[in-house]
């Protein structure tokens, strides 16, 4: 019900409100995750505008030219006032939920959300434990440990490094491809990984060590027997019904871009051949990769909108025009006049703030 | 859209029709809530209030539309929310969890096995078939694209095939793959298999993107 009234108020649901909030933290609690999926699949371009920094009379919900940005205001009373945490707690809870459904690329975006946002200079514990669970999601999703959004402040990668080390630590180990030394840190650190309620995670880390260790095999070698394949990514036995079963299963699920060629004796393993060298057909794969372009396409289109509205918005704020009036008089003084008419813009506001010095 | 009150005959009603599976998952997504509205949870006490065995299958019907639109996590976390007094004592919920185990590990044996030697209700069987008969196709397509040469008992036991005829090598068992264009060498006794492609459904621009572009285009002019 929650649900269907964000979106029937605002169908693109790019403006956040408190509901969103409401929304993931009970779809949470329920265990009800896909319930929230067409509200988190949706981009959150913007938050209410606070009631200063509203320009023009707040459009109707039911105006057809309006976007939601127009009517769903800090003043409007769909949202109630939402805090700097609020925003975490969003992002935070919706990178929980794309967990939990294993849709670990949607949650690394979340997370990433979180993880970058700007800060004076205290950091928020939510941001820590987004960055703890960032870590374990890139694991999941990339088999490595991925850095922190390039936006991201120096000083704050700093604090996330030192407040989750054993996170860091499991995930060079991890990238050292030593699965004895992984198991044994998992184990020393248990305690850590069930106080952050993260054990379901770093289980799922051990249990993706062996996908990863074969796709990067893949790097180096052509094709291999799947006994030599075990040999190389566990450096453990293994019975080869077993590895043959663990290996189809991979390359079934489309986790790894590799075929499997089996021979005509019953009791011989099958050959691994990584698709990069092999003639095996590529079809089915670039037509997903098309229909993933596609997707990425429409996307575009819609933040390309969005951006120009913003866009628009900055341009017709206080600020904005305030230092256009400004740069103007300055420029009609005589400061400036040699400048091109595209260029002005950047250097009107360069010049501006020598002028306020003088 | 209005649908009318959960009762044992609307149910079983739409388990029946042949309406597509994101259509019956929307009509079951809308009766979650009557559905949980019939257990009463206070503190660690749960008590049904509703028709056990319309909620037994409720559920069980709501959990094979979550295989049967592939959205196999989705169905781990629905047996989390079914209430648990039921789950302790339905056959048929039990037989979903072992379900969702097999299908989980991706032990396609098992999956034939728990669907075909299981015992289900009658009113389920309709869904039972639609999801053999779905993961049959969606393993031949999977092991289509993942296999260069596979040997026959291998192949017909991904697609849950009488092992007897394999041995025996059936033509009719033979003829399950050729169909699809695959080659037989009795030779080796492999099957060659041709990937077989299934084109992604066209994804429409939704409603709100094609106002957004509309309204860009009536700023540009």
């Amino acid at each position: 019900m929650i649900r269907d009234a964000v979106l029937r108020l605002d169908p693109s649901a790019a403006v956040l409100m408190s509901t969103h909030l409401l929304l993931v933290k009970l779809c949470l609690q329920a265990k009800a995750y896909s319930y929230a999926l067409p509200v988190l699949n949706k981009h959150v371009y913007h938050f209410p505008t606070l009631p200063e920094w509203s320009h023009s009379e707040a459009s109707m919900a039911c105006a057809e030219d309006a976007s939601s940005r127009s009517f769903v205001t800090g003043i409007s009373g769909f949202s109630s006032k939402l805090t700097y945490q609020d925003y975490l707690r969003y992002f935070l809870y919706g990178g929980m939920i794309f967990m939990a459904l294993k849709k670990w690329h949607n949650a690394l975006h979340f997370l990433g959300t979180v993880v970058s946002m700007p800060t004076a200079n205290s950091v928020s514990l939510i941001m820590v434990e987004a960055y703890k669970k960032w870590v374990l999601v890139g694991l999941l999703e990339k088999g490595k440990l991925c850095s922190p959004p390039n936006i991201t402040a120096t000083h704050v990668v700093r604090i996330y490094q030192s407040l989750a080390r054993p996170y860091v630590s499991l995930a060079q180990t991890f990238e050292r491809g030593d699965l004895a030394r992984l198991k044994s840190e998992v184990n020393a650190a248990k305690d850590i990984w069930c106080k952050d309620n993260n054990f379901g995670l770093v289980s799922q880390v051990v249990d993706v060590f062996f996908s990863r260790s074969v796709i990067k095999l893949g790097r180096t070698f052509a094709a291999l027997t799947v006994a030599d394949l075990v040999k190389q990514a566990l450096s453990s036995p293994v019975e080869g019904s077993v590895a043959e079963s663990a290996v189809s299963s991979l390359v079934m699920a489309g986790a790894l871009d590799a075929s499997l060629a089996e021979t005509k004796d019953p009791d011989g393993l099958s050959i691994l051949r990584f698709t990069g060298d092999s003639s095996f057909p590529r079809l089915p794969h670039e037509l997903d990769v098309q229909s993933q372009l596609k997707g990425e396409q429409q996307l575009m289109e819609h933040l390309v909108g969005n951006l120009e509205e913003i866009n628009t918005a900055l341009g017709m704020s206080d600020e904005c025009l305030d230092g256009l009036q400004r740069g103007q008089a300055w420029a009609a003084s005589g400061g400036v006049n040699s400048a091109a008419p595209g260029e002005t813009g950047t250097l009107e506001m360069d010049e501006d703030l020598m002028g306020d010095m003088s | 859209m209005e649908l009318p009150p959960l009762t044992m005959e609307q149910l079983s009603m739409l388990v029946a029709s042949n309406s597509p599976p994101s259509q019956l998952f929307e009509a079951l997504t809308e009766y979650e809530q009557e559905a949980c509205l019939m257990t009463e949870t206070g503190g660690k006490k749960e008590v049904i209030r509703g028709d056990i065995q319309l909620l037994s299958l409720f559920y069980s019907s709501f959990f094979f539309v979550h295989l049967l639109t592939d959205q196999v996590p989705e169905a781990r976390a629905l047996t989390k929310r079914m209430p648990k007094s039921l789950t302790q004592q339905d056959i048929a919920l039990q037989n979903c969890m072992t379900l969702l185990r097999a299908v989980w590990q991706t032990e396609h044996g098992q999956v034939y096995q728990i669907l075909r030697g299981s015992p289900w209700p009658e009113r389920l069987q309709p869904l039972i078939k639609r999801y053999e008969s779905f993961f049959q196709d969606k393993t031949l397509i999977s092991v289509s694209r993942s296999y260069e040469t596979i040997r026959l008992p291998v192949a017909a036991g991904y697609l849950g095939l009488d092992q007897q005829l394999v041995e025996q090598e059936d033509p009719n068992i033979i003829a399950n793959f050729t169909n699809c264009g695959w080659k037989w060498d009795p030779d080796t006794k492999l099957l060659h298999p041709k990937p077989i492609m299934v084109r992604p459904a066209a994804t429409q621009p939704n409603n709100g993107i094609r106002e957004a572009m509309g309204m860009l285009g009536s700023r540009a002019s």
